[in-house]
């Protein structure tokens, strides 16, 4: 998996590329709890290129959003693939996670 | 001081002497240690020259001495048995009565064969017999008193309490002998089991588009029940499955020898008929005791199906050929058989012809099956086996298990279970280690096959996650986040849909133990298992293994 970080006018983009399992959780936490430090307004992550996600990804991203909603910040999701979509709809995460 | 006042002194002086040797004696285990005490201070105490404990041997009706050589104790030398009845310590063992004896040679009972072998000259003798609980274990005697001519009834009195003594602390090291003793043969039937594992076909060499799978489960650590599958020169698969009449030890012994006798005609001869013929003349010939062995060969060719198969009283293999999802057509092959091997000498073996189809699967078992025991004291019986099959396309060894699991949970497994299942069945067969690294080619492995049969994207997706949770637990839980743990991943498809295999090796897992979350109750991890039920139609925890777990998905065509 590929994860990508941009920045502008108080806005974190992080673009995740590839699959997303127990293989890559541990880089993915990471990726995301050093960027929510950095205080900004607004998280998007960036679903477009991604193809498959576990229980495992999810897991990180509710730990992602919870923290962040400490800081008041925003943590969205976006551009979700209808296969990927389906996971979050599944596990009735559709309606905790802001998915765009 | 007069001699009763000295008498009385001598007395109480050897009393306090064998208090002080009680804790002595009884405080070991061992039994030399014990048997070298007790000699030891039997001499001293009673002042004897020599002394000697014989243990019964109650199956041959025979003491066995343990007599004190040399330097008093230092030596413990076992001798040859010594009938009951015979000499002075027999003529104790049968009356269950002591003795004192002045003088040896004018006694009948003596037998002074000792004596001659030994130069020794045996004068008095005071012979004790040793009881526990009622039961005689063996006798005690001293012999020849130093710095007297005889023992006296004193002497008797004394050496009579010393026996009781010891006969508890022989007690106790006999039966820790007889532990240790079990415990060895506990540990070479575990070892033997081991080995006995170790000759089944663990790892099935992978032959395309027939599935073989097994399982074996023996009643008492050794199984009378055999088999064995492997690759014939001509690409051909062979099996042999087998029951030898009884079980345990000398089955499991006579089992491993006609395997092999089979195994060596399978080398040398092309025809299971002619195999079979000179199978029985060999079993005929080593059979003991009336022994006789049921069995089974096959040859199948993996390309068409065909099958030959040749029986010895063996029970009838079954076939069944999918005709819904969740329906099998069951039925057992109509078989010429020839007699249980072993019994009828040049005896004839039929060979019958079967052609088994694709999607079709073979059954192949032994009565540890039919004649299993119910909770409600009913035998298992083949219609049984037959409902079973009808319901379990997919898995049907495991569901036959499981039912028999659930049927006799109660009882003892009476008998060695062995079956055995060939499918004809397009399958891959991916082994990975247990590293999440390797996850992604399971699943491309699955996207492939998924696209092949035109199932969607949503589903090759459904499908990829249940597989892959399935995989991350196991990492998780059964192989402990360790990597170079074995994973076996099955991909078969019929024409109702895909069933997906996946097996490891590591400690066996309770399914109660698989549990998820409320999906109200958001919080990180828990839904693996939810993903897993909630997307795939099917799906069955493998039990039926000695070692590690099994599990299915299935996802049925739409």
């Amino acid at each position: 998996m590929e994860i990508k970080v941009t920045e502008n006018s108080e806005i974190i983009t992080i673009s995740l590329e590839g699959e997303i399992d127990m293989q890559v959780t541990n880089e993915l936490r990471e990726a995301l709890l050093e960027n929510i430090d950095k205080n900004s307004k607004r998280i998007i992550v960036d679903f477009q290129n991604v193809d498959f996600i576990d229980s495992s990804g999810l897991a990180v991203l509710i730990e992602g959003l919870k923290i962040s909603k400490n800081k008041d910040s925003g943590f969205e999701l976006c551009d979700m693939k209808e296969q990927v979509k389906d996971v979050f709809n599944l596990a009735q995460l559709d309606k905790v996670f802001i998915i765009k | 001081m007069g001699q009763n006042a000295r008498i009385i002194q001598e007395k109480e002086s050897k009393l306090e002497k064998l208090l002080s040797i009680i804790s002595y004696i009884i405080g070991d285990i061992d039994l030399d240690t014990v048997l070298n005490n007790v000699l030891k201070n039997a001499e001293e105490l009673m002042e004897a020259e020599a002394s000697s404990f014989l243990l019964l041997n109650k199956n041959k009706d025979e003491l066995h001495a343990f007599v004190a050589t040399g330097n008093a104790g230092e030596q413990i030398k076992k001798q040859d048995g010594i009938k009951v009845g015979t000499g002075i310590s027999g003529w104790v063992a049968q009356n269950v009565k002591s003795l004192l004896i002045k003088d040896a040679y004018q006694d009948t009972r003596f037998c002074s064969d000792y004596d001659k072998k030994t130069g020794f000259q045996t004068k008095s003798v005071v012979c004790v017999p040793l009881i526990v609980k009622g039961n005689l274990i063996g006798v005690g005697q001293i012999i020849n008193k130093k710095n007297a001519a005889y023992f006296d009834d004193q002497d008797l009195n004394i050496f009579t309490k010393f026996c009781e003594i010891a006969a508890l602390a022989l007690d106790n090291a006999l039966m820790h002998q007889k532990r240790i003793e079990q415990d060895r043969v506990q540990r070479d039937l575990e070892l033997a089991e081991d080995i006995q594992r170790a000759f089944l076909p663990e790892n099935l060499p992978v032959v395309k588009d027939l599935k073989i799978d097994y399982r074996y489960l023996a009643s008492r650590y050794l199984a009378g029940d055999f088999l064995d599958i492997s690759f014939l020169p001509n690409g051909n698969v062979s099996l042999i499955i087998a029951d030898v009449s009884g079980k345990g030890i000398s089955a499991a012994l006579f089992g491993s020898r006609v395997s092999h006798e089979f195994s060596h005609l399978r080398k040398d001869l092309q025809n299971l008929e002619k195999i079979f013929k000179k199978l029985n003349n060999i079993v005929c010939k080593y059979s003991t005791k009336g022994m006789f062995v049921t069995a089974i060969g096959m040859e199948l060719n993996p390309n068409t199906g065909d099958c030959q198969i040749v029986n010895a009283g063996h029970p009838r293999p079954i076939a069944l050929t999918p005709i819904s999802p969740k329906n099998m057509d069951v039925n057992e092959l109509e078989q010429k058989s020839g007699p249980p091997l072993g019994i009828v000498e040049d005896a004839e073996y039929p060979i019958n012809d079967f052609v088994l189809k694709e999607n079709e699967t073979m059954i192949f078992y032994t009565d540890g099956v039919s004649e299993a025991i119910m909770n409600d004291g009913s035998r298992f019986e083949s219609k049984n086996i037959f409902e079973v099959l009808k319901k379990n396309q997919f898995y049907p060894l495991n569901g036959l298990l499981q039912k028999l699991n659930q049927q006799c949970s109660g009882k003892d497994q009476a008998d060695d279970i062995t079956v055995v299942s060939f499918c004809r069945i397009k399958f891959k067969q991916l082994d990975i280690k247990s590293d999440p690294a390797e996850l992604s080619k399971v699943r491309h492995l699955i996207e492939t096959i998924g696209n092949e049969l035109n199932y969607t994207n949503k589903e090759i997706n459904q499908i990829n996650l249940a597989v892959t949770e399935s995989i991350v637990n196991i990492i998780e839980h059964t192989y402990m986040f360790k990597k170079d743990k074995d994973i076996r991943v099955q991909i078969n498809r019929n024409n109702f849909g895909l069933h997906i295999f996946i097996r490891d090796w590591g400690e066996k897992q309770d399914p109660k133990n698989f549990k998820s979350r409320d999906l109200k109750d958001v919080k990180p991890g828990g839904l693996g298992v939810f993903f897993i039920s909630e997307l795939m139609d099917i799906v069955n925890y493998d039990n039926s293994y000695t070692t590690g777990n099994g599990l299915h998905l299935i996802k049925l065509r739409e």
